[in-house]
């Protein structure tokens, strides 16, 4: 494709969106170093000669990004036609995927890719997440950044090893979300990855971290939290989906659900009081970013829960169950039948149920809400 | 935002009604207005998008909840 063909609506509503993105996405989900994308977007205007495929592609998914995860926010209600719709610029990200793939691997190309798959693990089909998604960690394997002793760290400067790092958490995270909604293994193995979570304490630009109401000296990193729950997704499927778990008793694996019903409440009693369910949703404290990005993990925690006791929107088996012995019981023929079990966990579901469903109510902006 | 484990959370809900409908203590006073609510939300959305999932949410929702009226009015 030739420059003239590789187009970008006007310099300004380029730069909002772009700005639009790094206060309310990248703040807690850092794909991109802030002053690196700036930078990109610096040189695609002010030094046409220097304009290549990827920075095309990572100007357009970024503005894909920022429009899909603010729809009602921040005046891209719907999309601005001079800007470019989702669709548009997913378009345009993805035409230039074939070149990037085939080109050599470097930290701009992962970051379309996994940006493309943020986009996609939001809609209905999931199809085009789960291949990108599997690319995105081959090219991370290939690269070696899931290994601190990889010769890519021992020749980059902190900076960019920070921000590598920082990149294969993000596609981490996707593959474990992924995984949990397509009930199949995630693809990065924890056995195979060495490199440091993200720091406790701010590290450069403190990406990630939320500073709270009494706590500011001791901020809190939403992104490593987002990695821990990521890791104990892992657990669930292996738990309780994994060929290996179809192996064991049911007291054994009745005792591996409860150790991640431990590992959940742990999870939980690190998240600061301030940013708990019961505190967001009573509070207008925060960026609106925070409530919904903190929801967001809350309902993967319910799900965890959910997917443990195997009673979620998707598992009708038990409740089907149910509702067969409230039926013996109000038509009143014949004997009425036992009530099924009361799964183990259930009332740790049932109040995460309580806690969250007050928060999710008071999100105002829902974003694209999306359906397994 | 996922709307699934809010879904999920409505079943929950309605289904513990149904589990300890003669354990009154053991239901919440708030689990009444956040099945409002929820029914409200999902049933919008359900009609936007003929979902049959939720859909099915519903429906499940809608007969625990007859249920847990009978057996708490008798």
């Amino acid at each position: 494709m030739v420059l003239t063909q590789m187009e970008l609506p006007a310099e300004g509503l380029v730069r909002q969106l772009i700005s639009t993105y790094l206060t309310n996405i990248n703040v807690i989900f850092p794909l991109f170093n802030p002053q690196q994308l700036t930078q990109t977007v610096d040189r695609w205007y002010n030094n046409p000669m220097q304009r290549s495929r990827t920075s095309w592609a990572v100007i357009n998914v970024v503005m894909a990004i920022a429009q899909y995860c603010s729809l009602g926010q921040f005046g891209f209600r719907h999309a601005d036609s001079s800007v470019g719709s989702v669709p548009d610029c997913l378009n345009k990200a993805q035409s230039a995927l074939t070149e990037i793939l085939m080109g050599d691997v470097e930290l701009a190309n992962l970051q379309v890719v996994l940006g493309l798959v943020i986009i996609f693990q939001g809609t209905s089909d999931i199809r085009p997440a789960v291949f990108l998604i599997s690319t995105a960690l081959r090219l991370c394997q290939v690269l070696g950044i899931h290994r601190s002793d990889s010769d890519f760290y021992s020749n980059a400067n902190p900076r960019e090893a920070l921000q590598w790092r920082r990149v294969f958490w993000i596609a981490y995270i996707l593959d474990r979300d992924i995984a949990m909604r397509i009930r199949q293994a995630p693809i990065q193995q924890d056995t195979d990855i060495n490199i440091e979570l993200p720091p406790k304490k701010p590290d450069k630009d403190a990406a990630g971290f939320v500073s709270t109401p009494g706590m500011y000296r001791n901020n809190f990193n939403v992104f490593r939290a987002h990695v821990e729950l990521s890791r104990i997704q892992g657990y669930v499927y292996d738990a309780n989906f994994s060929v290996r778990s179809q192996q064991l008793s049911p007291g054994e694996r009745a005792a591996n659900c409860q150790a991640i019903r431990l590992l959940l409440k742990d999870w939980k009693s690190r998240i600061p009081a301030t940013l708990r369910a019961e505190a967001l949703s009573r509070t207008q404290n925060y960026l609106p970013c925070i409530p919904r990005f903190l929801c967001m993990l809350y309902g993967t925690v319910v799900t965890c829960l959910g997917q443990l006791c195997q009673v979620n929107s998707m598992d009708f088996h038990w409740i089907d169950k149910l509702r067969h012995y409230g039926r013996s019981i109000t038509t009143s023929i014949g004997e009425p039948c036992l009530p099924p079990p009361q799964p183990q966990g259930w009332n740790a579901l049932v109040n995460e149920c309580r806690e969250f469903m007050p928060l999710f109510i008071s999100i105002e902006d829902k974003g694209p809400a999306f359906i397994w | 935002m996922n709307i699934c484990p809010y879904a999920s959370g409505l079943v929950c809900l309605s289904a513990n009604s149904v589990i300890n409908f003669d354990n009154r203590e053991s239901l919440e006073e708030q689990d009444q207005r956040l099945k409002v609510e929820a029914v409200s939300l999902l049933g919008e959305m359900a009609r936007q998008t003929n979902h049959k999932t939720l859909a099915r949410v519903l429906e499940a929702f809608m007969e625990l909840d007859s249920q847990y009226r009978f057996m708490t009015a008798t």
